[in-house]
């Protein structure tokens, strides 16, 4: 389902090579019907690696292939696509536009991709999600919990493949961090959907302890100085 | 409004007016700015068009030495004295000219409630192109054809008398002699429709009968007699010993001669000789006109410079409420990167609600400034000088959207390009 092969990622690649930091990722295939826990200290690469997931960034080296597309090697136009077609996103603030009521909040994929909104869709997944008395509410008269499930049905209404979190219980009590951990994982058995995690939060890995399709991987942060990565890349 | 599905220009709307206030002060900005270029541009095309309409096919125009400048004002434009008369001999004198095609003179000097009464000859209405709404043309002196204005204020038809005022405006001393109304002039949107057309004969009769023992124009300037200096015999003659109804030809006055060019030769030859005669002096209307625009012009500067300072602040004002927008909504726009759209789409969405205000604003501004044309137009009828109308449509209007469009597209180019160089990846770091 995902596949790391030698992959690599340089900060500053765009600007002077020499001051570059080079980040090198561990070999790691992702099977079919698994899940993805990101472990890893701050500034070990979990936030590059979504952003190389997602196709916002691109690989130094290496190759990384989600359900089969090498998303590094997509044309950007193509890469915005997929990223709208097959990636639901959940970041850790949630980003819900305050100018909007919740259904237009929920009919921005839609737009994003120039598509008509399927308002019964999003009826829908309001309705399973249990917040369908909210659809013409800004988001400020949410609370935190219903915002996530908000964010939630955002993320899931184009039929991702793939749902990406970062730091989804952050900032979370325990009680909302056990409600938003059973939101997720009642949400990759439903729709089908990868779950693909980036954490330090030590809850996460409590919680799912015998949840056996969750993977762990832990990023070992930066592999080398500047120095040393120029001299290992050919 | 609400209920309909969100799309890429309806989204453009709700943040557009997710800043009431603001988008306002912008709107109202744009928008002043935008009408006050509008508004001088109807004004002064109208100016422009009357100026030409009430020149007809006028090249020159004779009278008393004086300034040619006011020879023109009040011999086409009935809006000054005249400079005084000239003998009624230079009629024949310019007519027997080569160069000439028409000479027409005209008599000024009464009024009717306000309205000018304009001694002149039948050749007057060819020279104007006018053509009669009703009645005919007079055939004898004290009868007089009515402009389109003059009928409708004061109720006259053909038939009906009214008695001439001497002096230029309304309330001087009322003719003995009552005017016979035989017609009235279809409208033309020019001058002509605020005068009274009647025969040469009919002001020296008016006068000779009022016993003024004056000559046929007169106005306010009451003879100066400089204006007449070096023309022998005729100094303050006029019809003063005319109290016949058919003076002598020679001691005869008119105010002004208007003069049609057979050929473009005579804009060279012409005006010298006629500045050339005793007391005669030429008035050239393209010359004068220029002359006067360029007064004009002045004041229509200051305007047009005024709106393009509105236009400047307004596209400031749009370009940094834009930024700051972009700013603001950096979150809102980078998760539609992430959502799928293309950094072109967040470009254009940007684009989209300057566009939006630029559109609002252009319609703003074309009602305002037809509505301040309107305004200004009533203004001056109501002095009885230049028609200006508010239902004008000058073709240079489509100058406001081009303006409108041009300066959102600037103002947003700017925050545009900052929407699309979005750092998405910012969403993916801990906020700090």
């Amino acid at each position: 389902m995902v596949v790391l092969d030698g992959l690599r990622f340089r900060y500053g690649a765009d600007r002077d090579r020499a001051s570059g930091v080079d980040l090198r990722f561990p070999h790691f295939a992702l099977p079919a019907g698994g899940h993805l826990l990101l472990r890893g200290a701050s500034g070990s690469g979990k936030s590059t690696l979504l952003a190389l997931m997602a196709g916002l960034q691109t690989p130094a080296g290496g190759r990384l292939t989600m359900a089969g597309v090498e998303v590094g090697a997509l044309a950007p136009a193509a890469r915005d696509a997929w990223r709208g077609a097959h990636l639901g996103f959940m970041p850790q603030r949630l980003h819900l536009s305050p100018s909007l009521s919740v259904r237009d909040n929920l009919s921005l994929p839609y737009v994003a991709a120039g598509l008509a909104p399927d308002l019964a869709r999003i009826r829908a997944l309001l309705d399973e999600l249990g917040i369908a008395a909210l659809e013409d509410r800004r988001p400020h008269a949410l609370s935190q919990g219903q915002a996530q499930r908000v964010a939630l049905a955002r993320a899931l209404l184009r039929a991702p493949r793939f749902v990406l979190a970062d730091e989804p219980t952050a900032n979370l009590d325990d009680e909302a961090c056990d409600a938003t951990l059973a939101l997720l994982r009642r949400a990759a058995s439903e729709h089908g959907v990868c779950l693909i995690i980036a954490s330090h939060d030590a809850r996460i890995d409590a919680a799912w302890a015998g949840w056996s399709p969750l993977q762990r991987l832990r990023l070992p942060g930066r592999s080398a100085d500047a120095a040393a990565s120029q001299a290992a890349i050919p | 409004m609400s209920r309909a599905p969100l799309n890429l220009p309806r989204l453009a709307w709700r943040y557009l007016w997710a800043r009431p206030m603001l988008t306002a002060l912008n709107l109202m900005l744009l928008s002043l700015g935008l009408a006050a270029i509008g508004f001088v541009l109807l004004v002064s095309e109208q100016l422009e068009q009357g100026l030409k309409r009430d020149l007809g096919g006028i090249d020159l125009v004779v009278g008393a030495k004086g300034s040619p400048m006011q020879i023109l004002l009040a011999g086409v434009f009935h809006l000054d004295q005249s400079t005084g008369n000239i003998p009624l001999a230079t009629v024949s004198q310019l007519r027997a000219q080569p160069l000439v095609a028409q000479a027409v003179p005209i008599s000024l000097g009464d009024s009717f409630q306000g309205f000018r009464i304009v001694g002149t000859m039948a050749d007057y209405l060819a020279l104007y192109q006018l053509s009669l709404a009703r009645g005919q043309s007079w055939k004898a002196p004290m009868q007089a054809l009515l402009g389109a204005e003059v009928a409708r204020r004061s109720g006259l038809k053909p038939g009906d008398r009214f008695h001439g005022t001497h002096g230029l405006a309304s309330g001087g001393d009322e003719h003995e002699a009552a005017y016979e109304v035989t017609g009235v002039l279809a409208p033309t949107g020019g001058v002509v429709d605020r005068l009274v057309l009647t025969d040469l004969a009919s002001v020296w009769e008016a006068h000779a009968a009022h016993g003024h023992g004056k000559s046929a124009t007169a106005g306010g300037d009451e003879h100066d007699p400089h204006g007449h200096e070096g023309h022998e015999g005729h100094e303050g003659q006029g019809a003063q010993e005319t109290h016949g109804v058919h003076p002598d030809e020679a001691s005869l006055e008119v105010s002004m001669v208007l003069v049609r060019y057979r050929s473009p030769l005579a804009a060279v030859m012409l005006p010298r000789w006629v500045n050339a005669q005793p007391g005669l002096q030429a008035s050239v209307p393209a010359l004068e006109t220029a002359r006067l625009l360029s007064m004009v012009g002045v004041g229509v500067d200051v305007l047009r410079g005024f709106g393009a300072v509105l236009l400047l602040a307004a596209a400031l004002s749009v370009l940094v409420a834009l930024l700051h927008a972009v700013r603001e909504r950096q979150g809102d726009l980078a998760m539609l990167r992430m959502l799928g759209a293309t950094p072109m789409r967040v470009a254009a969405l940007i684009a989209m609600e300057a566009l939006m205000l630029a559109g609002l604003a252009t319609l703003l501004a074309l009602g305002l400034s037809h509505a301040l044309t309107a305004g200004l137009g009533a203004v001056l009828a109501q002095q009885q000088s230049v028609r200006i109308s508010g239902l004008w449509v000058s073709r240079w209007e489509a100058l406001v959207p081009a303006l409108a469009l041009g300066l959102a597209l600037i103002a947003a180019a700017w925050p545009a390009w900052r929407g699309y160089r979005l750092d998405v990846t910012e969403l993916l770091q801990t906020p700090r």
